[in-house]
């Protein structure tokens, strides 16, 4: 084991039925508890996933003078499981103390979109001349910029957006796109979830863009907006970058209602196969097709309503 | 938002105690979610049930955010309580520490049910069961 490791990570992939035991028995060994992973599978479109198959547990015993005792003990409880149900090899692996505060950060960087934005993981400073700054800490909603979908929808903000308009984001997750529209020039936006925490992390985002002032954020969806709960009603630029599913049930709860005549809504969320099912949702309602873009299998929409 | 999962990671750790370092740093580092964010959020969530495990499900979008439940104990907390003993025999074949009856099996698999990998309530019972039997504990009716 070299020098510089202060940790050895014990893993196993395990049943699912196994998976209660396996745990319980490295957690008497392991620093602080264990981690059990499960891969994921979609069922239908709307399914966000679910768990499937084995699983993942892994627990790290700290590297110091009774490693090679406690890493005796360990083996011999697992031999004696082992006994009752058969049982996987763990595998072993050293690890080197690391700034785990700041290596999860790895995965974060500026993302330019299209001519005009740029995103920022919140603890970046970057300009780059004629890009404005969207600041996002990536967090506990949806939307940290890395995904098609989010690009797809900042893509048309950035080609539809009004200066001095009203917005509405309909599934605002992490604020990222009513941030991006309050930086093209929209006067005011109105960003709505279903989602407590994301209706924070908006907050929180909008704050951190110094756009606090010029976003009104809340509990709710199209049923709330229409009831008249926030201060807009319709604006001429609406956006829902939600799933396909979902946004075909907003059209029967009156997205369409929310654009002003003459008016642009955006839809994003949408895999390549669902789009003609959104499409055609979206003609029912009198909207008008403008464009669709695609990256990879997703797909945006945008529709305009006539005066 | 299009939110689509990309893994779900349980860490059965202690209540009010989250902390970057290992199991939570390496396990969140590799999918970029926000330690910090987590660990806050956590504690605030536990920080009335200190001294116990309190597992956390956290749930990783393809864009690197997520969501996370607090889930119950685990079997080996619940039995421990049932049994009344301070720690499992560090292994199964140092003779029997305690004895729990069928119904307390019954019982702790009905709590874990919903967060355990079982088709019914005799499937859940097996996993408490053989838990309890490796913990040193004896299943009587």
């Amino acid at each position: 084991m070299d020098s510089e490791a202060r940790w050895l990570e014990v893993s196993m992939t395990v049943d699912g039925e196994l998976a209660e035991a396996v745990a319980e028995v490295l957690g008497r060994f392991a620093n602080n508890g264990v981690v059990v992973e499960s891969a994921v599978t979609y069922n239908d479109a709307e399914d966000e996933g679910t768990p499937i198959g084995p699983v993942r547990i892994y627990g790290y015993l700290l590297a110091d003078e009774q490693l090679e005792e406690t890493r005796r003990n360990l083996s011999e409880a697992l031999w004696h499981l082992g006994q009752i149900q058969p049982l996987p090899e763990p595998e072993y692996r050293s690890i080197v103390d690391e700034d785990w505060m700041a290596s999860w950060k790895k995965h974060y960087h500026p993302i330019p979109i299209g001519e005009r934005l740029l995103i920022l993981p919140a603890w970046i400073e970057e300009e780059q001349p004629g890009r404005a700054a969207v600041r996002i800490d990536p967090s506990m909603a949806f939307g940290t910029g890395t995904h098609p979908t989010t690009q797809l929808c900042l893509e048309i903000i950035e080609a539809y957006t009004q200066p001095g308009e009203t917005a509405i984001d309909v599934g605002c997750g992490s604020g990222i796109l009513s941030i991006a529209a309050l930086k093209l020039g929209a006067r005011r936006v109105l960003g709505v979830d279903i989602d407590r925490a994301a209706v924070k992390a908006t907050r929180q985002n909008a704050e951190a863009n110094e756009l606090a002032s010029r976003i009104e954020v809340g509990v709710g969806s199209v049923d709330e907006i229409r009831k008249g709960m926030f201060s807009l009603r319709q604006a001429p630029f609406v956006l829902a970058n939600i799933l396909a599913p979902v946004i075909i049930r907003l059209f029967d709860a009156g997205l369409a209602e929310l654009v002003e005549r003459g008016g642009i809504l955006a839809l994003s969320g949408i895999l390549a196969e669902q789009s003609p099912a959104v499409e055609a949702a979206a003609l029912k309602q009198g909207l008008t097709f403008v464009e669709r873009r695609q990256s990879g299998d997703w797909v945006a929409l945008v529709f305009q309503k006539h005066g | 938002m299009a939110k689509k999962l990309k893994a779900i990671v349980k860490l059965n750790i202690n209540a009010g105690k989250a902390n970057p370092a290992p199991p939570i740093g390496p396990a969140l580092a590799g999918h970029g979610i926000n330690i910090m964010a987590f660990c806050k959020e956590y504690n605030a969530r536990t920080a009335n049930r200190v001294g116990e495990i309190i597992p956390a499900e956290i749930t990783v979008y393809t864009d690197g955010s997520f969501t996370f439940v607090l889930k119950s104990p685990p079997t080996s907390e619940l039995l421990k309580k049932a049994a009344g003993i301070e720690k499992g025999a560090g292994n199964s074949s140092l003779g029997k520490i305690g004895k729990i009856s069928r119904s307390k099996i019954r019982e702790i698999a009905e709590i874990k049910m919903k967060d355990l990998n079982a088709v019914d309530i005799e499937g859940a019972m097996r996993q408490i069961e053989g838990t309890a039997r490796n913990m040193g504990l004896q299943v009587v009716d």
